[in-house]
């Protein structure tokens, strides 16, 4: 107890080398605090802008459809039914669904056509699941009638404005052409590729009606609360799948876009090594401390082993100054680290200027960056940093502990 | 002057495990700062690297009216050389350019098989099959068999692939597809070997064929549909552009040719310079608490050396004086600290750059299925490495002067009252 | 006897009106009738013109009822061959080691490049089933008198087109003109007979374009070179074999 004292009492004596000591581990906790932020934030701009555009959270279709998808098939289809959809809703906690019909078709000019994918949306639906709204560069969404809209890619190819008319011409069910022709309502510019260039939407009912398909569509799509639940979500519903012997399936966003899980895996894998550079750095940079401050002490080492006290007693002192400099510089550190990410995580960080003026995101919203926030993350840390300066203390101390007394005292 | 040199020449070597701990302080940081860029950089192309390899490369050569008609996969816009004269010769004369490390042709066409009543929809590459294999990494997915040789009538298709039309390594193939002339044809191809890639597009759609093959199959002789060229990283394909840009316009006066670099090509890519902008934020500040580490250090020095300083006073040195001596001494442990350090972060940098960072280990645990190649090439850069011993230099030297000359303020006997 | 007259007199009447009350099942009938081959040996060429792209290719064909093999005889398609036995299709092509039966969405490409897919030549042959015809009127075509009747395919029959409307010469029963519509009513493509031959007695189609009515400049033109009926077909001609 008298040690212990006497470690805190050396503590509040030498302020500066306390504080100086703590700064590196504050500031070191910060930096990868910040860091990490950033990188989380950074990927989850990537996965939302997929989620939010192409796949939704949640994918329910008929196993058979999901299997030959790619095609866009016009068999295995589902029929709308509102009880299955109820008991999806309920299974999943989220009102937030939508259903679409995807089928191939060609645009065409009047002189040129080109294939493209045809999408049949509910527009008041949609909206609950996808984002695809707030990318309209030009027009409006539609919200009914012989409307479509289309990416700019495709409008710029084709040379289409808002008011034009397009004609779609595609094969229904019975394999028997059809056309449809639609006035153009709107243009979309999103950060997807594939909408902006192959994507046609038009009113389900009118896809639906054209397609001589009745009520049947190609999926359903949800949005669900936070993205960490599509895996359980989709697992309870494919359990309640089986369990009612039908034969639809459910797929989360990771099986949704695994080039995208690709990327993200890795992407996690590099964070990692960054924030293992961070550490080190900030680790040699408590070391050098630690050390330094030990050969400061050499006298004050002397003295107290001439006082009597044992190497053990000594390096324990040791151990509990450096914990609390690890306690100070912890705290410190996580407080002002949050504080920062706090700012990212609410304010963001303005995108526009990074891709000098680029306007391929079209709008605001994709346009800030936010930080991500783990409270494992500055739990470890907190943790770490204590760690790190006991640890580093040690070596240091057992040496300076072990010098003669005498010697010791003479240093200077 | 000399005087000055000496008393620190002198108190280096006095207190070697200060001057040690200095120079270890400097060195480790000046190495992370280096070899962090390296990493980054290679970071950066690693998130890029599919696209490098199977889309766009760092940068491309295409027939101008090809780009809008990518997705029809048209066959009437090839690349065919310089004045017509035939691919292969463009392709070498643009890799004699410098700061090009490789280039290579593709013949891309649209194909199918069906074994039963199935239409199997595939893409069908017609490659140099060496340089193909330098240029992206299916070399290390090879599950059965091997790549296709050149003159040969072989193929080589992904697992899924393989699986749909329901054959495998040993047995043939037909596929059917139109040739440049808008006729149906098939071919039949003996499979050589089998690729199991995670990304969907070489497992599921893809097709491998001798060059020579396609070209033969198709009638497009000494043609490609595009040209793709890898650098020795992605950031210097603008610098690169003008030059390939010269040598088409010295060579073909048609003008049908452009150039695209890899974020030209593909605009999705875009979205990968926030990616690049994190990275240059993160790595500031890994600079900075690099600085921080130095300066630290530096200043704990100064701190306990304020006695030192007191005596010096009452010997009869100035202020100023006192402040070279310190500035000396600093300048020397950080060139000497920093030279240290970009020495070994060059080294380490180069060193990975070759072998890599091979995290299989620590993957393996984690994950059911890991997509990428778990090692990660950092980028060897001569700039890099100087601008590390520089800016550690220059904050090493810049830190002794505040302290010190706080210290040198003090009045002897103020200095002196710690002993 | 004037009983008799009478009778002879309307039953005369009757026979005459009846022979002129015409269906259009019928007249479909007699069309298909005159345009179907039994067995023969034809040469043909067809010209394919994509968006002012001109490709020809030519063809020798041997036909027996609902059999038909197709070689390609112009310099790039030279060695292809197709065989139609029945409802199936297969293809030989000279690098190919094995035969590519063609299925599914296949049989909905345009053959060879052109706009006229093996599906469409497939459902031609099952007119009468899959579609409901209705007279609607006379109308001249070409200077000559041609019944004007439309067809609509059959609930749920699948058919490429929806509705056709044919002009087919009153006289000669041989169609001169056909419109191939979408079911949107949309005006997808046009048929024109071009020049006509009476051979053996009947009239028959020796050159025929079908013009895409959604893409600029496109067209396909199908003549026929030369046309032997009844010739020597060895046996096994329509077999796999044979096509290899």
């Amino acid at each position: 107890m008298f040690l212990t004292k006497l470690a805190l009492k050396n503590l509040t004596r030498h302020k500066k080398r306390t504080i100086i000591t703590a700064f590196v581990i504050s500031f070191g906790i910060f930096i990868f605090l910040v860091s990490d932020s950033l990188m989380v934030g950074m990927s989850d701009l990537t996965i939302d802008n997929s989620i939010n555009l192409q796949t939704g959270h949640l994918q329910v279709m008929k196993e058979e459809y999901w299997e030959n998808k790619d095609e866009l098939p016009m068999n295995n289809l589902i029929e709308e039914d509102s009880n299955i959809i109820n008991d999806i809703k309920n299974t999943v906690s989220s009102d937030n669904y939508t259903s679409r019909l995807l089928f191939g078709a060609t645009i065409n000019n009047g002189s040129e056509d080109y294939p493209i994918n045809a999408i049949g949306i509910k527009p008041d639906d949609d909206q609950k699941v996808f984002d695809l709204k707030e990318y309209i560069l030009e027009g409006e969404m539609f919200t009914g009638g012989q409307n479509v809209v289309i990416g700019k890619g495709l409008a710029d190819l084709m040379g289409f404005n808002v008011g034009d008319y397009a004609t779609l011409l595609f094969r229904t069910e019975e394999g028997t052409f059809n056309t449809i022709d639609a006035q153009l309502s709107g243009v979309i510019d999103a950060p997807h590729p594939e909408i902006n260039e192959f994507h046609v939407y038009l009113p389900l009912q009118l896809a639906q009606d054209s397609l001589n398909i009745g009520n049947k569509v190609s999926k359903y799509l949800f949005r669900l609360g936070e993205r960490d639940k599509s895996i359980t979500a989709a697992n309870n519903l494919n359990a309640l799948f089986n369990d009612n012997g039908s034969n639809l399936h459910a797929y989360n966003w990771e099986q949704l876009s695994q080039e995208l899980l690709a990327m993200i895996q890795q992407g996690n894998i590099e964070n990692m090594i960054m924030l293992i550079i961070i550490i080190v750095l900030a680790t040699v940079g408590v070391i050098n401390t630690v050390i330094l401050s030990a050969l400061e002490r050499l006298e004050e080492i002397g003295m107290m082993k001439a006082l009597g006290l044992k190497v053990r007693e000594i390096v324990y002192i040791f151990v509990i100054e450096s914990t609390g400099i690890g306690i100070i510089g912890s705290f410190f550190g996580v407080l002002i680290g949050s504080i920062g990410v706090y700012f990212m995580s609410n304010y963001g960080l303005s995108v526009s200027s990074m891709t000098e003026g680029q306007s391929t995101f079209g709008i605001p919203i994709a346009d800030k960056l936010y930080g991500g926030w783990e409270i494992s993350t500055f739990i470890f840390i907190f943790f770490f940093g204590i760690l790190v300066s006991i640890l580093a203390s040690i070596l240091p101390a057992i040496w300076g502990a072990k010098k003669d007394p005498v010697k010791a005292i003479y240093h200077k | 002057m000399k005087f000055l040199l000496t008393l620190a020449g002198r108190n280096l070597f006095r207190n070697k495990m200060r001057t040690i701990v200095s120079l270890f302080a400097i060195a480790i940081a000046v190495m992370v700062v280096i070899f962090a860029r390296g990493l980054i950089i290679g970071m950066l192309d690693s998130s890029y690297s599919l696209y490098i390899q199977y889309d766009s490369g760092h940068l491309k050569v295409i027939d101008e009216t090809y780009d809008q008609k990518e997705k029809l996969l048209s066959l009437r816009h090839p690349v065919d050389g310089f004045e017509g004269r035939g691919v292969l010769p463009m392709v070498e004369k643009i890799e004699s350019i410098e700061g090009i490390n490789i280039v290579i042709p593709r013949l891309k066409f649209g194909a199918m098989a069906s074994p039963g009543d199935e239409i199997i929809r595939m893409l069908g590459w017609g490659v140099d099959p060496d340089k193909e294999l330098e240029f992206t990494d299916i070399k290390s997915n090879f599950v059965r068999g091997r790549m296709v040789e050149p003159n040969k009538r072989e193929i080589v298709l992904g697992s899924g692939l393989l699986n749909k039309v329901n054959k495998s390594v040993g047995d043939t193939l037909t596929i059917v597809y139109n040739n440049s002339f808008d006729s149906f044809k098939g071919s039949t191809f003996e499979i050589v070997g089998e690729i199991d890639h995670y990304l969907p597009l070489i497992n599921e759609r893809l097709f491998y064929i001798p060059l020579d093959q396609a070209q033969r199959i198709l009638i497009m002789e000494n043609s490609a549909t595009e040209i793709l060229i890898k650098a020795d990283s992605m950031n210097e394909a603008d610098e690169i552009k003008p030059k390939i840009e010269q040598i088409i316009n010295n060579n073909d006066k048609r003008g049908k040719y452009i150039v695209q670099t890899w974020d030209e090509a593909n605009p999705m890519l875009k979205l990968f310079n926030v990616a690049e902008y994190i990275y240059n934020v993160i790595y500031i500040l890994l600079i900075i608490l690099a600085a921080v580490v130095v300066i630290n250090t530096m200043v704990m020095i100064v701190k306990e050396r304020t006695q030192e300083i007191g005596m010096m006073r009452a010997l009869g040195l100035r202020s100023k004086e006192i402040l070279t001596l310190f500035i000396i001494e600093g300048s020397f442990l950080g060139i000497v600290g920093s030279f240290f350090g970009a020495i070994f972060g060059g080294m380490l940098t180069k060193y990975l750059s070759v072998h890599g960072i091979d995290y299989t280990q620590a993957v393996e645990g984690m994950m059911e299925e890991f997509f990428m190649n778990p090692v990660l090439y950092p980028v060897y850069n001569l700039e890099n490495v100087i601008f590390g011993f520089l800016l550690g230099s220059i904050v090493t030297a810049l830190t002794c002067i505040i302290p010190a000359r706080r210290a040198a303020k003090l009045e002897p006997h103020d200095a002196l009252r710690n002993i | 006897m004037k009983k008799i007259t009478l009778f002879l007199i309307i039953s005369l009447f009757i026979f005459s009106t009846s022979v002129l009350a015409i269906t259009a099942e019928e007249i479909i009938q007699h069309r298909d009738d005159n345009e179907f081959i039994k067995t023969a040996r034809i040469e043909s060429t067809m010209i394919i013109n994509n968006r002012g792209r001109k490709l020809e290719k030519s063809m020798v064909s041997l036909i027996e009822g609902d059999n038909g093999l197709t070689e390609f005889i112009n310099p790039m398609d030279r060695g292809t061959k197709f065989l139609k036995r029945d409802d199936n299709l297969w293809m030989f092509f000279p690098d190919a080691e094995d035969v590519v039966k063609l299925s599914g969405h296949m049989l909905e490409r345009g053959m060879m490049g052109s706009d006229f897919s093996y599906k469409d030549m497939m459902e031609s042959e099952k007119y009468l089933e899959l579609y409901n015809f209705e007279l609607i009127g006379e109308e001249e075509y070409q200077g000559r008198e041609c019944y004007k009747i439309e067809a609509t395919k059959v609930e749920g029959a699948e058919v490429s087109y929806y509705k056709r409307i044919s002009w087919i010469d009153k006289e000669r029963f041989i169609g001169l003109k056909e419109e191939l519509y979408a079911e949107s009513g949309r005006l997808l493509k046009e048929i024109v007979v071009t020049r006509t031959e009476e051979i053996q007695g009947r009239w028959y189609p020796m050159e025929s374009t079908m013009e895409n009515k959604l893409r600029e400049n496109t067209s396909t033109t199908f003549i026929i070179n030369s046309i032997e009926f009844n010739p020597e077909i060895p046996e096994g001609t329509f077999s796999l074999e044979s096509l290899q």
